[in-house]
């Protein structure tokens, strides 16, 4: 087999023993790798109806298909596990050095199980595993263990995966980080802290045999020059900060817990400003000719000498999302949850929830009160000063911080409960994950692609968004193309997940982004890669099975189509300002889109898929389950 | 014919290569949107091949118009026929990763 080792590595924890697995060619070409096959890899794996927490939910590593080969920005892998955040499929990409460590060690995946009675981190040396112990690594933020295991193995070119101490202390959405990439949403990084796994690094240091060398390198090299040029200048420039002022211009850029949708200060936490004030450098991931992560530190004040890569969901979710217009502070929050290890969205938006029910008297002073802070906090919106320490208190799970670290949805849940309030209403979640940034009430289709998601609403698994923004649609109103535009454009997005491929890179094999202009040459580079004969339509399936293969788990996991929603606040409080004032999604709107959307992908109008759709996907024994 | 004004807004790399935030540029009604990049083309060469096309009539896809916040046009709807006193910004989206 070209590009691929044929090998899975399974880790058991609890026994402190290993075993290979090898899949046929035929699996890889229905699962190819990233979300896709991890998400494969924890179907085959967990036990249905597992506690996230406990040992039956296993950690799936997969790697990417071009992962340490010459095609750019192929260097990534997928991460799967059931999230704690959700109870359905927690999938996420990172990119980097880490997938070409694991590459050259020649594993396809890394399935992980069980739990450790103590606290440990694995080592893949090749063909040998080390479980040694994390005694020595607790504490330590994210990119210092990174380098504390490289000193204790004293070899510079060990890469790893790690939890911060959020996942140490079991935040509900820490992530997991390596080379300073993040496995980011859905809280893998408390899945690991339920496991007392610190760390997985990976010494690799075999060759990957490809089928065509000749034709891949000469596609690699045409599509890294096409990446430097006008197609991606404006991710280098400025990176994807430059959104905050295009979603401001919109009227979608969400304001004080996505009570508006402009800022008045967002001129001030804007990538320009960012750009200008505080940018260092430009960083790329791995077998990255783009380069878009814009690394950016605070000059000056109580927080001088923080630093961290900025991109636009951290930004928007720790600045305008709180009120906070200081970009100083806004760095430091971010970087407290990079080197914490904790998903920057969700922890800003759980602090956005805190300062609303702060404002609306459902919290108080004495509520943010812990030993650091013995008086309380006033945690208002623009309090980047509170901010920061509250982001503290969750990250070292102090005080109120056990409350936020559980996120929106069980913090509210909880508050509401005790104190008879009613702050579900400003709760920023779906399915228990928090939103991205973009304000959904002016994004019809998107509002669709958000309620439907597999993990939550997530900016990343739809790319719902690009009919609304570019003027495909009225982006204010409902229309029967609605459900077509979900299917297609999150299926499109589950290709680039699968390879997996940065999405950055998808104009630059014509010029055009749509499947016309991407998918001859993808099919090109797969089958360089690989000696196989895909067609055009086959890279259509592997974005449809990637989606129903994680649609599938869900169902298993008990999925109801009433779990397709989205937060109260977008359903039922039309926005007062800016260009897309007066909008929301009503219940009716939503439900008439998620009919179009099952019918479009060939459910049943209670969501369940019917048994000859997975058949004709080559799922029979995923029909044997969940199929109706 | 009479004579109007639109204001064209930058963010993003449009405003990192003109070093603008916005300009007013005056327009002859019933002009249309190309007349408008063909315009600013001619005042920010720097934006040609980066934003505008080389043609420097149309716009590199991604790059995008919205009239005053609400309506958006992409890169076909350059004919739209902008209004006295419009505000156009010019948007360059980014998303994914």
């Amino acid at each position: 087999m070209f590009g691929y080792s044929g090998k899975i590595l399974h880790i058991d924890l609890t026994e402190r023993k290993t075993w290979i697995e090898e899949k046929p060619e035929e699996w890889y070409k229905m699962w190819i790798g990233g979300v896709s096959m991890a998400t494969r890899l924890c179907w085959e794996n967990i036990t249905p109806g597992c506690d996230p927490y406990s040992p039956e939910n296993p950690i799936c590593f997969a790697n990417g298909i071009f992962a340490g080969t010459p095609v750019p920005v192929g260097g990534k892998y997928g991460l799967a596990s059931k999230s704690p955040m959700t109870g359905f499929i927690g999938d996420s990409l990172s990119g980097s050095w880490l997938s070409i460590a694991l590459k050259r060690a020649n594993w396809d995946g890394v399935v992980i199980h069980g739990a450790s009675d103590a606290w440990v981190y694995i080592f893949i040396d090749d063909d040998r595993v080390e479980f040694r112990k994390a005694d020595s690594l607790l504490g330590l933020g994210t990119f210092k263990t990174e380098e504390a295991i490289r000193d204790e193995l004293a070899d510079d070119q060990v890469r790893s995966a790690t939890i911060g101490p959020a996942g140490e202390n079991m935040v509900r959405y820490a992530n997991v980080t390596n080379d300073g990439r993040q496995a980011g949403r859905t809280g893998h990084g408390s899945v690991w802290g339920s496991k007392k796994l610190k760390a997985v690094s990976v010494r690799g240091t075999k060759g990957i045999e490809v089928a065509d060398p000749e034709t891949l390198n000469k596609l690699s090299f045409d599509i890294t020059k096409a990446a430097q040029g006008p197609h991606t200048s404006k991710y280098r420039i400025l990176g994807t900060t430059t959104n905050v002022l295009n979603m401001n211009k919109l009227g979608l850029l969400p304001t004080r817990n996505y009570q508006e949708g402009v800022f008045e200060d967002a001129e001030k936490v804007s990538g320009e400003y960012l750009h200008e004030h505080h940018k260092v450098k430009t960083i790329a991931c791995a077998q990255c000719p783009i380069a878009c992560e814009q690394m950016s530190t605070v000059k000056s004040g109580p927080w001088a000498g923080a630093m961290t890569g900025i991109e636009y969901e951290c930004l928007f979710a720790n600045g305008p999302n709180l009120g906070v217009n200081d970009m100083n502070a806004v760095i430091k929050l971010i970087e407290i949850a990079d080197q914490g290890g904790m998903d920057a969205m969700s922890m800003g938006i759980s602090i956005s929830w805190a300062m609303e029910s702060f404002e609306k008297g459902v919290l108080n002073k004495e509520d943010f009160k812990c030993e650091q802070y013995p008086d309380g906090i006033e945690l208002r919106f623009g309090n980047g000063e509170g901010a920061v320490a509250v982001a503290e208190m969750i990250r070292d799970q102090v005080g109120i911080g056990k409350l936020l670290g559980q996120g929106t949805k069980v913090a509210s849940e909880t508050i509401d409960k005790e104190r008879g309030t009613e702050s579900y209403k400003w709760a920023m979640h779906a399915k228990g994950l928090e939103p991205a940034g973009y304000e959904a009430r002016g994004l019809k289709t998107f509002s669709l692609g958000s309620a439907v998601g597999t993990r939550g609403p997530c900016h990343n698994r739809t790319a719902a968004y690009d009919p609304d923004i570019t003027g495909q649609v009225d982006r204010f109103s409902v229309d029967d193309t609605r459900g077509e535009l979900a299917k297609d454009t999150e299926e499109y997005a589950a290709v680039y997940d699968t390879l997996p491929l940065c999405k950055f890179i998808r104009r630059c094999f014509t010029g055009k982004a749509d499947r016309a202009g991407a998918w001859p040459t993808i099919v090109n580079l797969i089958n360089a890669t690989t000696g196989w004969n895909l067609e055009y339509d086959d890279i259509d399936l592997i974005g449809e099975r990637a989606h129903t293969i994680k649609k599938a788990f869900n169902i298993r996991e008990g999925w109801k189509r009433e779990d397709d929603i989205l937060p109260y606040r977008w359903m039922h409080e039309p926005m007062t300002k800016g260009p897309s004032a007066g909008h929301f999604t009503s219940s009716e709107e939503l439900e008439y889109m998620k009919d179009l959307y099952y019918k479009a992908k060939g459910w049943r109008e209670d969501g369940m898929i019917p048994k000859e759709k997975l058949e004709s996907l080559g799922m029979s024994d995923v029909a044997e389950q969940v199929g109706v | 014919m009479n004579e109007m004004q639109v204001t064209i807004e930058f963010t993003g790399i449009s405003r990192a290569l003109t070093g603008k935030t916005e300009i007013a540029i005056p327009l002859q009604e019933g002009a249309q949107l190309h007349d408008v990049v063909k315009k600013i083309s001619h005042q920010f060469p720097a934006l040609i091949g980066e934003v505008i096309e080389q043609d420097g009539r149309s716009m590199i896809p991604t790059n995008l118009f919205s009239i005053n916040g609400e309506r958006i046009l992409h890169e076909d709807q350059l004919h739209y026929q902008p209004k006295d006193g419009d505000r156009l910004i010019l948007l360059s989206l980014l998303a994914g990763g």
